[in-house]
């Protein structure tokens, strides 16, 4: 009897249990991340009495979470990839706004700049419209502070932001260790506990992506998404964040250990989530965007500043710097960080030398184990070595400016630097504006000639034409002797500068006075000679000494003089930064009368290989020749019936013979051939007129070995160009002379406004607003992008809840069965207790 | 399929709460007539827009230009005009000369007192200022009076030939003035003429006077020659000879050592001038045979031509007379050709603008302007979607067994 009292109160037990449960389930209903509980019952052990076993009832086996850990997981992992790009997306929308709203764009007060530049350049003497375009030059000058100053504050926000992101993945995971010590404490840990784990561990997914892998002993390591950890078996590795070494402006982040040992983490770790999102919005976005706007300011200021100097102003002067020099001293140091892990202490100047071939990326200076240097892009990966400094590529310089470099050091280059603060307006004086160009042209009011002067181009102020103020030193007067030769004179003194007769070509174009008289320009020829391989001091030109190589691979050596090839090579390697050029040509070889006759194997070579010919003509000769001579770079054609050799590449003929001239073993040509002969190709040097101060200076002690004649080619760059074009008649003067009261000349400013639309920017690529709206377009797309990946991720998102909610979730109607279902069952067994309550006061009743 | 109590609401409230999003959007599309409002909604479009914008900002600039070019090359126009008319009635003028045969000293002096007032007219004409006070023939140097008599008299030009050039059209420019140069100075001039020049290089400060003919066939005969005024260099007190450019170091007869008086007038090989002010030792002054006059020196051989009394001067004078002015006509005839031309080439360069800038707008518009019927359409839609929403919500949420728990 007592056993039914039992067996019922274990129903009435366990079933208020289980209603419990249900009304946990119920409160819990809209808690978040909670997941559905459940009772597992079991029968309790049967007793064993009277040969038989007897039920004793029910209990409670577990109260389990019903849980899909695969669901769980993919949600955790779905839930950085939104927040990541939601984060992204949120964060960029407001630059995107910002660089391309017209109120705030930098790019409008670039079109309202150059428009004012325009309506100056209408009026140039006009003072009203020169001061408008002052005003514009600030207005622009300011837009530019003004979004680099919102730029660098998005960073500043962004460094707060990770700063307490950092916290909150600390405290997160202090809190996830804490559960796993209660859980690995319990036999049946708690359900509650585990939802809550779950819980944090979604939370800290949201920050960052995370990996996590449950143990056996029931806890749960948690670690970075490249396996870094953070909450490990019974301890916790910090996140710190620090300041850059490469660069003050952003975080880095260590990892610290609970002995407080720590290490840099890689950029690549700490990815997704809201901090992985605001890391890509500042490291794709916003550096590359204050990279960009400075790599814009350098390009309007320099540019600019190069065609203003080339100007002259409304008092006559040439112009000065518009903007701020680009390579202010104050700037070209901070132009290179050096990494703190550096042994040597070489300090660098990073110089902009053309502006136009300038990205907005970011390098690095690497010494090589050994000798030399490597530079690398960072954003492209590319790699240039180099052995010495300075050196220039992509548009900059660096220069060693002390210290020395010790092998492995590095240094993070960015051009761009401070690029956009430093931007600023020099001009404040209308009349400094430089619109009118230095020169001005005439033709003589008496020429009877139909011959033109063209208005000239100024290429260089800084030349000695314009050394003087307010004069062209010398201005020149050219004057037609007949109307094919001119000579040129000083126009202010009379005196002649260059007596001719100069011949007139039909058009003088862009031409560089005077003519030059010594050596012949475009192109000299050099004969053969014995410029030796270590003939230190035998050729300079421009005062480089030519070191030529013995042999140059592919012509045939008979002695120790370096060949033409050679000679060629070493001008071109040492010398074309003065524009001086040269090139190798083979000097014919006339092989004679031919007298029929066989040759074979061993009787003649050229270059060294075997001429054997069994037919006995001349034809045959010939094609025997070419036959043989296909891979040695020589041909050979017949000219005046005679067989004429030829090399394409400037390569040495060297014809042999075993046999003497003379013998019966050849006969076939009437040339000496002394055994072995070389015949030396000839070195052709040549100047581009164009190039600069093109002065040529041959010198040396022995230039004449290599058929060069010593002296300074008398070539002057005046410093600007002009062209006469048209028939002259005798007495017909065209004078150049400076340009003094040229207040109403606006062709320098022309030129000014030609930089909008020039496509120079970006090695070529690109206008000065190109630039800018590349930038905009690629953040733009940037941020449409991550707006689709969001969108993505948010569909997968709700479809991942709503199947964790199909199996974790509480639904109240089943709620509601359960508890009719326990309440039956309760009430069931206490009509058991009243039945064996019953049962025994029957037997009372029959003892009474 | 299992539905929990939150997945009932979240859901349902997640499908709203998209739908009044969209709605939102497509509200603010509709007030604010744009589809894109940043670049984000639309990368693609918003590139080209952007590309656009930029080229209308050019073209207006180009446009704005087009007015400068106009206003400018229509006060030149005006004073050519001027120009012209007053070389016509000098002609008229010349031609009745030419006619009448004999004048008597009166007429003569009338009508040679009416050239002279024309001839300063064109002076005016020359030195004409726009409204900003520009020379407008002065070329680059327009600050200065271009047109200036010396000592002379005669009338030099101080200006240059720079012109200014404005940009009207992408690959289109026009100069928007002519230097005087060109319109009054480099006259092609009839055979015979002739000019006296101070050589460049001389250190005193003398100046030879324009010089008349005086003896046509004295004249005639060399006039291919040029005749060089010398300063000795070495002679003690001032004195000059004059050579034949042909024929260095031998002086003509009757001009070796000279003695120098100032504005004294001398007569070689036909031509009257003199020299005054202060010439150095060694300074040299040129007479010769001229291509091209200007027409105030024209006018002035006109003057002297008529004032003559040796026939054939004078006839000589009226005669050349005519050609030279018919040749100065046709210069400012074909001045105001070119003008008109340019004005022309700026009204199609302006229409041409007007026309990309047009399109560009409506392409612009294209990509960026809302489509209202389009907008309204959706936002009926997504109104009647969310009040289905709404209303099954309220419907099904009663629907739960706890309501019939009694």
């Amino acid at each position: 009897m007592t056993d039914i009292f039992n067996i019922a109160a274990t129903g009435l037990l366990n079933f208020q249990r289980a209603i419990s449960t249900t009304s946990h389930n119920i409160s819990n209903s809209t808690t978040e991340g909670y997941s559905k509980q459940q009772v597992v019952l079991g029968t309790k052990d049967p007793d064993f009495g009277g040969g038989f076993f007897l039920g004793t009832g029910v209990r409670i086996n577990d109260i389990d979470r019903v849980v899909d850990d695969i669901i769980n997981g993919q949600i955790q992992t779905n839930i950085s990839l939104i927040r990541e790009n939601q984060q992204f997306f949120n964060e960029t929308t407001k630059v995107d706004s910002l660089l391309s709203d017209s109120a705030t764009s930098v790019s409008a007060t670039m079109d309202e700049f150059f428009s004012a530049l325009q309506v100056a350049n209408a009026d140039p003497s006009n003072v009203t419209s020169r001061e408008t375009l002052l005003r514009q030059t600030q207005a622009m000058v300011d837009r530019f502070h003004a979004v680099d100053r919102q730029l660098n504050t998005e960073i500043s926000i962004t460094n707060s932001s990770l700063n307490s992101f950092v916290s909150e993945i600390n405290a997160i995971s202090e809190s996830i260790l804490s559960i796993n010590q209660v859980i690995t404490s319990q036999v049946n840990p708690s359900p509650d506990s585990l939802d809550h784990r779950d819980r944090l561990i979604k939370d800290l997914a949201e920050i960052v992506s995370i990996r996590t892998l449950e143990q056996d002993n029931g806890s749960v390591s948690v670690t970075l998404s490249n396996g870094v950890s953070l909450v490990s078996g019974m301890s916790v590795n910090r996140i710190e964040a620090v300041t850059s070494e490469s660069d003050s402006r952003i975080l880095d982040f260590r990892l610290v250990n609970a002995s407080g040992q720590s290490q840099l983490l890689d950029s690549s770790v700490v990815t997704g989530g809201q901090m992985g999102g605001l890391i890509r919005f500042r490291d794709e976005i916003i550096v590359p965007a204050i990279n960009d706007l400075g790599r814009l300011a350098l390009s309007i200021g320099d540019t600019f500043n190069q065609q203003h100097r080339l100007g002259m102003d409304l008092g006559d002067r040439i112009g000065q710097d518009y903007f701020n020099d680009v390579n202010d001293p104050n700037l070209v140091a901070n132009r290179i960080f050096a990494d703190s892990d550096n042994d040597g202490a070489a300090t660098f100047d990073v110089e902009i030398t053309t502006v136009a071939d300038l990205t907005a990326n970011e390098y690095v200076l690497t010494a090589l184990p050994s000798a030399g240097y490597t530079l690398e892009n960072v954003q492209t990966g590319s790699v240039v070595s180099f052995g010495s400094f300075p050196f220039t590529y992509d548009g900059f310089s660096i220069t060693q400016t002390g210290g020395t470099m010790a092998a492995g050091d590095s240094y993070i280059i960015n051009p761009t630097n401070n690029a956009t603060n430093a931007f600023s307006a020099q001009l404040n004086d209308v009349n400094s504006i430089a619109l009118g160009m230095p020169i001005r042209t005439a033709a003589d009011g008496n020429n009877a000639g139909t011959a033109t002067i063209s208005t000239g181009e100024v290429l260089d102020t800084t030349n000695a034409s314009f050394s003087i103020p307010q004069q062209l030193n010398p201005p020149y007067r050219v004057e037609f002797l007949d109307e094919s030769n001119y000579r040129i004179l000083n126009d202010a003194s009379g005196a002649v500068i260059q007596a001719g007769p100069v011949a007139y070509n039909s058009a003088i174009v862009n031409e560089v006075f005077p003519i030059p008289a010594i050596n012949s320009i475009p192109a000299q020829t050099a004969g053969v000679g014995t410029l030796t391989a270590n003939g230190v001091g035998d050729l300079i030109i421009n005062g480089i000494p030519i070191i030529a190589a013995a042999a140059d691979g592919v012509s045939p050596a008979a002695d120790s003089a370096a060949s033409a090839i050679a000679i060629a090579n070493a001008i071109n390697n040492t010398t074309t930064t003065h524009g001086v050029t040269a090139r190798a040509v083979t000097n014919e070889v006339n092989l004679g009368t031919y007298t029929p006759g066989t040759l074979v194997a061993g009787e003649f070579q050229i270059n060294g290989v075997n001429i054997i010919d069994a037919s006995g003509t001349q034809t045959g000769l010939l094609s025997s020749i070419n036959a043989s001579l296909g891979a040695t770079g020589v041909s050979a054609a017949l000219d005046n019936g005679e067989i004429v050799l030829t090399a394409v590449d400037g390569r040495n003929i060297q014809l042999s013979s075993a046999a003497v001239v003379g013998t019966a073993n050849f006969t076939n040509f009437n040339i000496g051939i002394i055994n072995s002969e070389v015949n030396r190709a000839a070195v052709v040097v040549s100047d581009d007129p164009g190039f600069g101060l093109g002065n040529m200076t041959i010198a040396g002690g022995n230039p004449a070995s290599v058929g060069l004649v010593a002296g300074v080619t008398n070539q002057i760059d005046p410093g600007y160009r002009m062209s006469i074009s048209g028939v002259p008649a005798r007495d017909d003067v065209f004078t150049v002379g400076y340009n003094n009261g040229g207040v109403s000349d606006n062709r320098n400013g022309a030129a000014l406004a030609g930089i909008q639309s020039s496509n120079i920017f970006n090695g070529g690529a690109s206008t000065l607003n190109g630039l800018y709206s590349s930038m905009v377009i690629s953040i733009g797309t940037k941020a449409y992008q991550a707006e689709l990946n969001e969108q993505t991720a948010n569909a997968l998102q709700a479809n991942l809840e709503s199947r964790r909610e199909e199996v974790s979730g509480v639904n109240l109607d089943e709620e509601a069965a359960d508890l009719l279902r326990y309440e039956q069952i309760y009430q069931a067994n206490a009509r058991v207790l009243q039945t064996a309550d019953q049962m025994l006061s029957y037997l009372f009743n029959a003892l009474g | 399929m299992r539905i929990s109590f939150n997945e009932f609401y979240q859901g349902t409230l997640t499908r709203i709460l998209t739908i009044q999003d969209s709605l939102n959007e497509k509200q603010n599309q509709a007030a604010s007539g744009n589809k894109i409002s940043k670049i984000s909604d639309d990368p693609q479009a918003s590139g080209r827009i952007i590309n656009l914008e930029r080229q209308i900002v050019q073209l207006n600039a180009f446009q704005v230009n087009v007015d400068a070019v106009k206003r400018h090359l229509n006060e030149e126009e005006l004073a050519i005009k001027g120009y012209t008319n007053a070389l016509n009635r000098i002609r008229e003028l010349t031609v009745g000369i030419g006619n009448t045969g004999v004048l008597s000293t009166d007429d003569q002096n009338a009508l040679l007192q009416e050239i002279r007032l024309i001839k300063e007219q064109i002076i005016d004409i020359s030195n004409t200022q726009n409204a900003t006070g520009e020379f407008i023939f002065a070329g680059y140097q327009v600050q200065n009076r271009p047109f200036n008599a010396d000592t002379a008299g005669r009338i030099e030009f101080s200006g240059d030939q720079g012109q200014r050039i404005l940009q009207v059209g992408t690959d289109t420019e026009i100069p928007i003035n002519d230097s005087g140069q060109d319109i009054f100075m480099d006259i092609p001039a009839v055979a015979d003429s002739f000019e006296t020049t101070v050589n460049t290089g001389n250190t005193g400060t003398g100046i030879i006077s324009r010089g008349r003919l005086t003896d046509l066939a004295t004249w005639q005969a060399g006039s291919s020659e040029t005749y060089n005024i010398i300063f000795n260099p070495l002679a003690p007190g001032m004195n000059f000879d004059v050579e034949a450019a042909s024929n260095p170091g031998v002086p003509l007869p009757g001009f070796d050592d000279v003695p120098f008086v100032a504005g004294q007038e001398f007569e070689i090989e036909g031509i009257t001038v003199s020299i005054s002010g202060s010439p150095q030792p060694g300074d040299e002054f040129t007479i010769q045979p001229a291509n091209n006059l200007d027409v105030f020196a024209m006018i002035d051989n006109l003057i002297d031509g008529v004032g003559s009394t040796d026939p054939d001067v004078q006839a000589f004078g009226i005669s050349s007379a005519l050609d030279n002015l018919d040749a100065a006509l046709q210069r400012g005839v074909d001045i105001r050709a070119e003008i008109g031309a340019r004005i022309n080439v700026s009204e199609v360069s302006e229409s041409f603008n007007e026309d990309i800038i047009f399109y560009g707008r409506e392409s612009i518009g294209q990509d960026k302007d809302v489509d209202y019927a389009e907008v309204i359409t959706d936002i009926e839609q997504l109104a009647f979607a969310l009040e289905v929403a709404q209303s099954t919500f309220t419907r099904v949420q009663g629907l739960s067994i706890f309501n019939f728990l009694r």
